[in-house]
């Protein structure tokens, strides 16, 4: 057969395979909980047989399959696992490491003989100076030998990535996501608290991470974040000395949220009704614990999970955002929400309302304008980009996200799966 | 003893299963693990008789730590729900992104969580959507499962409510026009009826292999990961295919329509000339919300041409 007529047999094949098919599910469709066991091994013989023999026939199955499949990569990323593949040029076999394992361990051995006799003979500070992450300008202070010092002292090979990724700051977009992962992890471990006496002494239990304390954090003095994959590795200066056991507490911390603005406003917002109205709305208190699964992505554009490290500076001294510039939003496991302007610059705290707060979500149709939405019917909305009026909601129900293209038009989905729309700047709701 | 219609489970077994499903973390105990396992093991093996043996093989191959969180989770225990959501939320987002780059799945993302909290009550009872895990996958695959068929159900709905399209646009200018030719038109027409007979009368998984690369448009290798087939396996299992249909094209054109190898060469030839209507909506871009390739060339790095080629 020639290369045209296989061209054109595989496009007749599209074709056949490709017969629109719109019938609803039939009780031999397979289930999600069958189609999971089946992706991950767990049914027998003659149940993947049967699940095959109904997918090859099936279009819906077929396509839930091929979602699954797509969805297999994306979700299952690890978060922070370094798979040494990653750094291989695409086409080589991973293996080509092996000629150089032996001078490479060989200079290690030396550098380390060199190295163990002298550290030696440093003061016991020296580890103080190990333990400075590659991003930092200002000094730590940490007493030495504590546990926090040994947790965030970063083992010689960090160091030696570190240096590397230091030098080489223009070959950082290239990093595969997983690389990035571990230059992450690497920030986050080297990388200063912001708030040594804010915090509390020991690291939260699980449950205090996922469920925030009533009474916040306030807004001077925001904790940095950590894990969350595909993450850009942002390296922000650190002016704070450093507090080992505060930045192994706020560094369980997640970001539970992060949005963009889509596209730079060139012109002023448009004015909603919601800057006259003061941020009158007094905390209700935290919701039900199980509203935190509330929470959702960014509307304002395809999120991209990043979190970073950074020094917020005290909340009476944000700086306007510039308009022309895009923006971006964070929202963290405590509620607190930090704005990035441009994009990469460091985190700013943006104070947004009365202590007890809970914000869980939000979405920034341009670079001044946000909304906010979080349990108890909370919703909040700026449209310069600094200060947050508190919008009224119909009900106290907890929200989960908010789609906006304005100031103000927004669309509001709760956890309970309805959806409330405004297109006076929350002046009015009706459901949809 | 457990019991249920047609498994027992040791109380010994339980105990174990209990304590490799670390119960103790979530506060669940060792009669409620007993019960998700009893409805498990129901479920899977329920319609067959099983041996001590076999229970005790599929039991323990369960997912028993997910099983365990899952039946915390029901119960309302916050910190479990607090783990899952911290834990599977993120996971939920990227699989909605890879359903719908646009961010239009993430609000099923955000309802499921909802019904996996158990908002809907009966009875006065929480009915919780995790009723329907039994541990048979991890809990995140699970959860993908869930979020894939909620999606793929409201994009085959959105399909039967769309409206006619207008005169004047694309969809409504599919037929090209062609020189008529009704030879030609012959030709294909008995090539695709031959081609569907064959396509029918392969082995299950050979066209369900042929399905995921050439109608959902899956690389190899995420073909390879739904048959638990290597890609280059893949890549020659589809290459035999392909030549195993060819080979019954032409000898059902040979046997059953009376063709000479001339006008089967004609035939093959003609569906070289027949640009066909798929093409003309591939020329004129996606116009199906859940024509995933298009999005896919555009997102996917590792959709390499080496990968597409066969």
């Amino acid at each position: 057969m020639t290369e045209p007529r296989d061209d054109s047999f595989d496009r007749l094949l599209r074709q056949t395979l490709r017969q629109p098919s719109e019938a609803g599910a039939t009780p031999l469709c397979l289930d999600a909980e069958t189609m999971a066991a089946w992706l991950d091994g767990g049914l027998s013989g003659p149940a993947v047989a049967a699940a095959e023999a109904h997918a090859s026939t099936c279009p819906r199955c077929r396509a839930l399959v091929a979602v699954m499949a797509r969805s297999e990569t994306a979700a299952e990323r690890p978060l922070e696992v370094v798979e040494a593949s990653a750094f291989e040029p695409e086409g080589e076999p991973a293996s080509h490491w092996w000629p150089w394992l032996v001078p490479l361990t060989a200079a290690a051995l030396i550098a380390l003989a060199i190295w163990i006799p002298r550290r030696a003979q440093q003061p016991a500070q020296e580890s103080t100076i190990a333990s400075a992450p590659r991003v930092e300008t200002a000094p730590q202070v940490v007493p030495p030998g504590s546990i926090d010092e040994r947790q965030q002292t970063p083992p010689p090979e960090q160091n030696a990535q570190a240096a590397a990724a230091k030098d080489a700051p223009s070959a950082r977009p290239e990093i595969a996501k997983s690389d990035q992962a571990e230059l992450k992890r690497e920030s986050a471990s080297a990388a200063p608290p912001r708030t040594p006496s804010a915090l509390p002494a020991s690291p939260p239990s699980p449950a205090a991470q996922s469920v925030p304390p009533q009474v916040p954090v306030p807004p001077s003095s925001p904790a940095p974040v950590t894990a969350v994959a595909g993450a850009e590795p942002v390296v922000a200066p650190s002016p704070a000395p450093a507090a080992p056991r505060a930045f192994l507490q706020a560094a369980q911390e997640t970001v539970i949220a992060e949005f963009q603005s889509t596209a730079p406003s060139a012109s002023s917002p448009p004015v909603g009704a919601a800057a006259a109205r003061g941020g009158t709305g007094a905390g209700r208190g935290a919701g039900a614990a199980a509203a935190g699964g509330g929470g959702g992505g960014g509307r304002g554009g395809r999120a991209e999970p990043t979190f970073r490290t950074g020094i917020a500076p005290p909340a009476d001294g944000i700086a306007p955002p510039n308009a022309s510039q895009p923006t971006r939003w964070r929202v963290l496991a405590s509620g607190i929400v930090e704005r990035s302007t441009p994009p990469g610059a460091p985190w700013e705290l943006v104070p947004i309302g009365p202590p007890g707060t809970r914000v869980t979500n939000g979405g920034a149709p341009s670079p001044l304008v946000c909304w906010l939405v979080g349990r108890s019917g909370v919703v909040f909305l700026t449209i310069d980009g600094r200060s947050f009026a508190r919008i009224p909601f119909p009900e106290t129900v907890d929200l989960a996200s908010v789609r906006a293209t304005s100031a103000r038009e927004a669309t509001i989905t709760t956890t309970d799966g309805r959806t409330f729309v405004t297109t006076d700047g929350g002046q009015t709701w009706s459901p949809r | 003893m457990s019991l249920t219609n047609n498994v027992r489970i040791d109380p010994a077994l339980v105990r174990l299963l209990h304590a490799r499903a670390q119960g103790e973390r979530w506060r669940v105990s060792i009669d409620r693990l007993a019960e998700a396992l009893s409805e498990s093991a129901d479920r899977a093996l329920g319609g067959t008789p099983a041996s001590t043996e076999a229970v005790e093989r599929y039991l323990t191959g369960l997912h028993l730590e997910d099983l365990a969180l899952a039946c915390a989770c029901m119960a309302g225990d916050e910190e479990a729900w607090a783990h899952v959501v911290r834990e599977y939320r993120p996971a939920l987002y990227r699989t909605a992104d890879a359903c719908d780059p646009g961010g239009g799945a993430r609000e099923l993302a955000d309802s499921l969580y909802g019904e996996l909290f158990g908002v809907t009550e009966k009875e006065g009872e929480r009915r919780s959507l995790l009723r329907y895990f039994h541990g048979r996958s991890s809990l995140s695959t699970w959860l993908r499962s869930v979020l894939a068929q909620r999606f793929i159900g409201r994009v085959r709905a959105s399909k039967r409510e769309r409206a006619l399209p207008d005169e004047e646009s694309p969809e409504a200018l599919l037929a090209p026009a062609l020189p008529a030719d009704p030879e030609r038109e012959r030709h294909v027409n008995m090539m695709r009826a031959a081609l569907g007979s064959a396509i029918a009368a392969l082995d299950a998984r050979d066209r369900l292999r042929l399905g995921c690369y050439y109608a959902e448009d899956l690389t190899l290798a995420e073909t390879g990961r739904i048959l638990r087939e290597h890609e280059a396996t893949v890549s020659r299992q589809l290459a035999r295919t392909r030549h195993a249909i060819k080979a019954d094209v032409s000898r059902r054109l040979r046997e059953e329509a009376g063709l000479t190898e001339a006008a089967i060469a004609e035939c093959f030839a003609s569906i070289a000339a027949d640009a066909g209507p798929l093409d003309l909506r591939e020329l004129v871009g996606p116009v199906d919300p859940a024509d995933q390739k298009s999005f896919r060339k555009e997102t996917a790095p590792g959709h390499s041409k080496r990968e597409q080629r066969v």
